[in-house]
């Protein structure tokens, strides 16, 4: 019975995850893959790094994708950590609706959220800006950075703080020398998770950035809509690759630090 | 010098969890405060440490206006992400001690507490034992004049519990070190302190040696959180009370309920006295090392209490006395 488990795990885990990852790779490197052929006719490795490496259009892309991540990673933990500070260890008048407010963006359905968001930017002048894309992407992260974070705050609660304030420690030195490192676990996860859904992001890109941010999902996706599959799977895997680097690195460097934080 | 509270209450939500507390700590002794959970021990032991303030009242000592005790918290509250060493010299390197100076101190400190070899330990990699000590050593290398210890061995078990009682006195001794511990373990209490407040629902309600509480406790919820007594309900006219096992002359306290205490030890023996209690059949004894904890009925009331061990048989009867004038509360 164990064994039927375990092998009907592995056709699903391969059927959904395993055979479509293949089919990408080899859309990447194959050539004159037509029907009724299984496999490409010819492989070809070396066209796929060199366009990895001098591709202007993929490497602008990447560059892109890479800074707008960066810049939504730094604005929604500006937001985001102190938000969830406030919401696991103080209690304060309203505390109820401030935890709904957070999750409004994931209430409200996307489109309805944007095309306003848009208009507003349009007020502001941020429409088109690297700032206002930002923006965009940031308001639909907030929610999840926000629980990650407050998950981990309610974990560790306020109590080592209270040690460290009682050992003679300031605010900044608690800050700095307890909560901070033992919110590492929570912040890893927050920026995993805020940079992996900003580089997947394609409507608010697109929406709010007018067009003028053609990061690698804005690319990719015209290539699958008109079956230009080759293009659009050299693009899905430089997309996997740099979600997955950072995401080795991250959960390998959790692994190897799990005791600080 | 000598730490004075003085009518310390503390509110909070609209829950009064600490009411007018007065207490005078000696210096250089050990004070237990005793209470049953949520009766406010933790509350007030935050506020001895500067981690809470008072709603009212005031807490000071003879030289110092403000002073502050070093908590032994709980759980430990080792930071997870700290070696011991690190742990340990915390408050030096907060205080901007020189790092000579603090590593002076983590040697002698971790010499005195047996922990030298653990230094380069993380919290997680040490047991329960060790974890205290380290607990201990990180507060006393700030040289505190007075140290605050919350539950302190509740997660530890009976041998390793009676080895740390041990220890801390050792400490306290060795240290000159004014130490304020709260427990609901009234052994614990006893072992550690020859001064002990009681304290329930916020109030103290009785402070004396392990020996007064025991034989005279103030009220009859002092009486019952101590435990280890029976109470037979009875009717009090005048200074006499009326039950199933005993009528006579009785001891009253202040409004007195109409309950008859009788603990387990020190109180009903077989020598003749003036005092004479009951006369019952032996139902159940247990061997407690050294004594016998004895089961007597008669009608359909039992009543423990202890004797020395073989003075009676099960299914015997004895006439039983009091050892002083019984006392209703």
């Amino acid at each position: 019975m164990k064994n039927l488990l375990n092998n009907i795990w592995t056709f699903i885990f391969c059927a959904l995850i395993v055979i479509p990852l293949i089919v990408i790779f080899l859309l990447a490197i194959g050539s004159s893959w037509n029907y009724p052929d299984i496999l490409p006719q010819q492989l070809e490795f070396q066209n796929l790094i060199k366009m990895l490496f001098t591709n202007s259009e993929l490497i602008h892309s990447l560059t892109q994708s890479i800074l707008l991540s960066l810049g939504t990673i730094i604005l929604t933990l500006a937001i985001a950590y102190p938000t969830a500070i406030l919401l696991a260890h103080y209690d304060f008048f309203g505390k109820k609706v401030i935890n709904l407010l957070v999750y409004l963006p994931l209430i409200i359905p996307s489109i309805a959220l944007l095309t306003n968001l848009d208009f507003v930017m349009i007020k502001f002048s941020l429409n088109g800006s690297f700032v206002g894309v930002v923006i965009a992407h940031t308001l639909f992260y907030l929610p999840y950075a926000i629980k990650l974070l407050m998950d981990n705050f309610e974990q560790n609660g306020n109590a080592f703080e209270s040690v460290s304030k009682n050992l003679g420690a300031n605010n900044w030195q608690t800050f700095w020398n307890v909560t901070f490192p033992m919110s590492k676990s929570g912040l890893q996860g927050a920026i995993l998770m805020t940079y992996v859904v900003s580089m997947t992001q394609y409507l608010a890109t697109l929406l709010v950035g007018d067009g003028k941010f053609l990061t690698l999902s804005v690319r990719m996706f015209p290539f699958t809509t008109a079956g230009k599959y080759k293009i659009a799977a050299i693009y899905a895997f430089t997309f996997l690759i740099v979600t997955l680097i950072p995401l080795f690195l991250i959960d390998k460097y959790i692994i190897r630090n799990r005791r600080r934080g | 010098m000598t730490y004075f509270l003085k009518k310390i209450n503390q509110v909070k939500k609209d829950k009064h969890i600490l009411k007018n507390i007065d207490l005078a700590i000696e210096s250089n002794s050990i004070v237990a405060i005793l209470g049953p959970s949520g009766s406010g021990k933790t509350t007030l032991l935050n506020i001895l440490a500067k981690i809470d303030q008072p709603s009212s009242g005031e807490f000071t000592s003879e030289s110092d206006q403000n002073p502050k005790g070093i908590m032994v918290f709980q759980e430990y509250l080792l930071f997870p992400h700290m070696t011991v060493a690190k742990n340990i010299t915390f408050g030096l390197r907060m205080s901007k001690v020189k790092r000579d100076d603090i590593k002076e101190r983590l040697a002698k400190i971790t010499e005195v507490m047996g922990i030298s070899d653990l230094v380069d330990r993380y919290p997680d990699e040490l047991s329960g034992g060790q974890r205290q000590r380290v607990a201990l050593a990180r507060a006393m290398i700030l040289r505190p004049k007075l140290l605050l210890m919350d539950e302190p061995f509740s997660s530890l078990d009976e041998n390793l519990r009676i080895e740390m009682l041990n220890f801390v006195q050792q400490i306290q001794s060795q240290f000159d070190v004014t130490i304020v511990f709260v427990t609901h373990y009234k052994n614990e209490a006893y072992l550690l302190s020859k001064r002990i407040a009681i304290l329930i629902d916020g109030s103290i309600k009785q402070i004396s040696e392990p020996e007064q509480l025991e034989s005279d406790p103030i009220d009859i919820e002092v009486a019952k959180f101590l435990g280890q007594a029976n109470f037979i309900s009875g009717k009090v006219t005048g200074n006499t009370f009326d039950s199933l096992i005993y009528r006579g002359e009785v001891e009253l306290k202040n409004n007195p309920q109409g309950y008859l205490y009788i603990p387990y030890a020190n109180q009903v023996t077989l020598e003749k006295t003036e005092y004479p209690a009951f006369f019952a059949e032996v139902v159940n004894k247990v061997w407690l090392g050294s004594v016998e904890r004895v089961t007597v009925r008669m009608d359909s009331v039992t009543v423990s209490f202890d004797c020395r061990p073989n003075l009676v048989k099960i299914g015997d009867q004895y006439s039983f006395y009091f050892d002083k004038k019984p006392v209703v509360y």
